[in-house]
């Protein structure tokens, strides 16, 4: 497995390194600007996003069936993958919080509690996502990623035209929901995980 | 027998090729490749260029060599055993046995044989009588 | 003595096409060559070899074990190329050697430099900048590397010109010197086939033609050449298959049994294949 992640986390030489580039500007212009919101969902999705691309090269060169002629399982392919996408999660946790730091500097805890939303809806996205590409591939599971990624919007949106009512929902509420977020995510995770091998398990390659 | 053994180990330490000894296959001959392989190595150790003792190519090393199958050059090995020209030591390798001149003119016998059955076969099918065939080795004979 | 690889009634169904009943041997120590037209499911039997993909029924065994859920061992000693090269497009040679180092508890360096010197293979350029010759020769010097047993090759050489696929050639051979490593190789180059393998199993339309020692087909067969005429007085069974051309005609007969001065020649892998296709066909 950790000669899987290896191979991943070498993608990043090469044309990635454009997007190193590009979060180094905005971290600059961030810095100046006193202003980390926009660097943190910059370098939160690219977080994400890199599994999908990594998950596009594989399928690109056909890797998982040479993979498995290796002393490598299925299982193994499938969390490796979720394993990368914690590390990079990780990666863009760190980051964001030397900039909520260094645009605000005073309580470490204070930038933690505004950076951990992100980590946490990076790793949402990343439970959500991998089991449909593993389903469908990177070519197919294209639309079905984008429909992910805006349906927590959507549902948000048409919620809120419909006039339910979310009088229950007090601050409170939320307030005392909110720590169990990362259990929750936690539990996602590994709900994903199960899930995606299954799905691995049965695929023919 | 233990002289023997050093002047082998001494053959193969020196490199996979140093075989002095040439063996030519062709394809296109109707003879199967084994037993070319067979009356190359017989007319090798007959003619003395191969003395007793000394050691054969691995049967793996022939066949990647010559570019030809390890099962033909196995069969090729296990004839030449069969018929007392070579013997195999297990994890040694193969070896010229001991020259049996008993031995050799049987196998010149054999191959006279062959050959006169050879002619026989050809004078029947263009129609050649015995006295005519007797004839034309009578002058062969001379000739020499 | 357990075989290196041994199919035995293996069946696979896709809508169109069905492998049926697939057996072969291919005892430890020799080459066997896959031989069989596209579509004939050569590519479908090396996929069930490595589980890629699931079998109907039969059972396949690699170095003995089952080929269902391969122990980690097994794998380890199992060295597979498949038809193209399925490295990612940004691995150099000094990635790919990481990379595998990490995978294969046997991975030898070592051999791995040494094949990749003597293959010339560029140090600093990535897989996406290969050329076809080049990924082949990275994915044949990764197989090779790790101490295999049994190498597996899907049309390795195909695609590659005659000086490179002698090189290869000589590299397996010398791959095959021990005596407990084997080969199982499919590939349309028969020419490839004709120099080293000691086995040939002919696959049509998923099934199989003729699994038996190579040479068994230059002992048995051969093509004779004659006239048309000559050709109907010949006793069909002795006939696989037969091609007429404006000059004359050849058969691929059973020499053996056939009397008579008639011009025949010797038979090779791809006669074998062609004539008796062609024979399919009418």
């Amino acid at each position: 497995m950790i000669g899987l992640l290896k191979k991943d986390v070498m993608s990043f030489s090469g044309q990635t390194k454009i997007y190193l580039l590009v979060i180094l500007l905005y971290g600059v212009f961030s810095f100046f600007s006193k202003d980390a919101s926009m660097f943190s969902v910059l370098v939160s999705l690219f977080g994400a996003m890199y599994v999908v691309t990594a998950m596009a090269y594989d399928e690109k060169s056909g890797w998982n069936k040479y993979a498995l002629t290796m002393p490598v399982s299925r299982d193994d392919i499938v969390i490796a993958k979720y394993l990368l996408g914690a590390l990079f999660t990780a990666c863009a946790f760190i980051l964001n919080i030397v900039m909520a730091f260094a645009v605000a500097p005073g309580n470490l805890l204070e930038s933690i509690y505004q950076v951990l939303p992100f980590a946490g809806i990076a790793l949402f996205y990343i439970a959500v996502v991998l089991p449909i590409l593993f389903k469908l591939g990177v070519e197919k599971g294209r639309m079905m990623m984008l429909v992910a990624f805006f349906a927590p919007t959507i549902l948000f949106l048409f919620i809120k035209e419909s006039g339910i009512n979310l009088d229950w929902l007090t601050e409170d509420l939320l307030n005392r929901i909110i720590p169990f977020t990362p259990v929750f995510i936690v539990l996602l995770l590994i709900g994903s995980a199960w899930l995606s091998c299954r799905i691995f398990r049965k695929k023919e390659l | 027998m233990t002289i023997l053994y050093i002047l082998n180990i001494y053959n193969i330490t020196l490199g996979g090729a140093l075989f002095f000894m040439n063996i030519l296959i062709s394809n296109s001959s109707g003879q199967p490749i084994y037993e070319q392989i067979v009356s190359q190595i017989k007319s090798m150790i007959l003619t003395g260029e191969l003395k007793a003792g000394d050691a054969l190519p691995s049967m793996r090393l022939l066949a990647k060599e010559l570019r030809i199958s390890v099962i033909t050059t196995k069969r090729a090995y296990e004839e030449l055993e069969r018929e007392g020209f070579i013997f195999s030591v297990t994890g040694k390798g193969s070896f010229v046995a001991e020259k049996n001149t008993e031995f050799v003119k049987e196998e010149n016998l054999r191959q006279m044989e062959e050959a006169m059955q050879k002619a026989v076969e050809l004078a029947n099918l263009c129609g050649v009588s015995l006295s005519e065939l007797t004839e034309t080795l009578r002058l062969i004979y001379k000739g020499e | 003595m357990e075989h290196a690889l041994e199919f035995r009634e293996v069946t696979k169904q896709y809508t169109g096409f069905t492998l049926d009943r697939v057996s072969l041997q291919l005892p430890k120590g020799c080459i066997m060559g896959l031989i069989g037209e596209n579509g004939a499911g050569k590519s479908t039997m090396i996929k069930l070899i490595m589980d890629l993909i699931r079998k109907d029924g039969g059972a396949i065994t690699v170095l003995g074990q089952d080929s269902v859920n391969l122990p980690r061992q097994t794998k380890e000693a199992v060295g597979v190329v498949m038809d193209e090269c399925c490295f990612p497009e940004y691995v150099n040679l000094q990635s790919a050697n990481k990379i595998m180092k990490s995978i294969y508890r046997m991975w030898d360096e070592t051999k791995f430099q040494e094949l990749v010197q003597r293959f010339s293979l560029p140090e600093k350029k990535t897989v996406k900048e290969y050329s076809r010759g080049m990924k082949m020769k990275l994915s044949i010097a990764v197989a090779l590397s790790h101490r295999p047993q049994l190498l597996v090759l899907d049309e390795a050489t195909s695609g590659l010109d005659p000086v490179v696929r002698n090189e290869i050639l000589d590299v397996f051979l010398d791959f095959i010197q021990d005596e407990t490593h084997s080969i199982f190789m499919s590939s349309h180059i028969l020419s490839d086939l004709e120099k080293a393998c000691d086995y040939i199993t002919f696959l049509h339309q998923g099934k199989v033609i003729f699994s038996d020692e190579k040479d068994r087909i230059t002992e048995q067969y051969g093509v004779l050449k004659c006239s048309e005429k000559e050709l109907e007085s010949i006793d069909p069974s002795l006939i696989v298959g037969k091609r007429k051309n404006a000059f004359g005609a050849e058969a691929l007969v059973l020499k053996s049994k056939l009397r008579g001065g008639y011009l025949i020649d010797n038979a090779t892998v791809e006669d074998m294949m062609l004539f008796y296709i062609k024979e399919k066909e009418q």
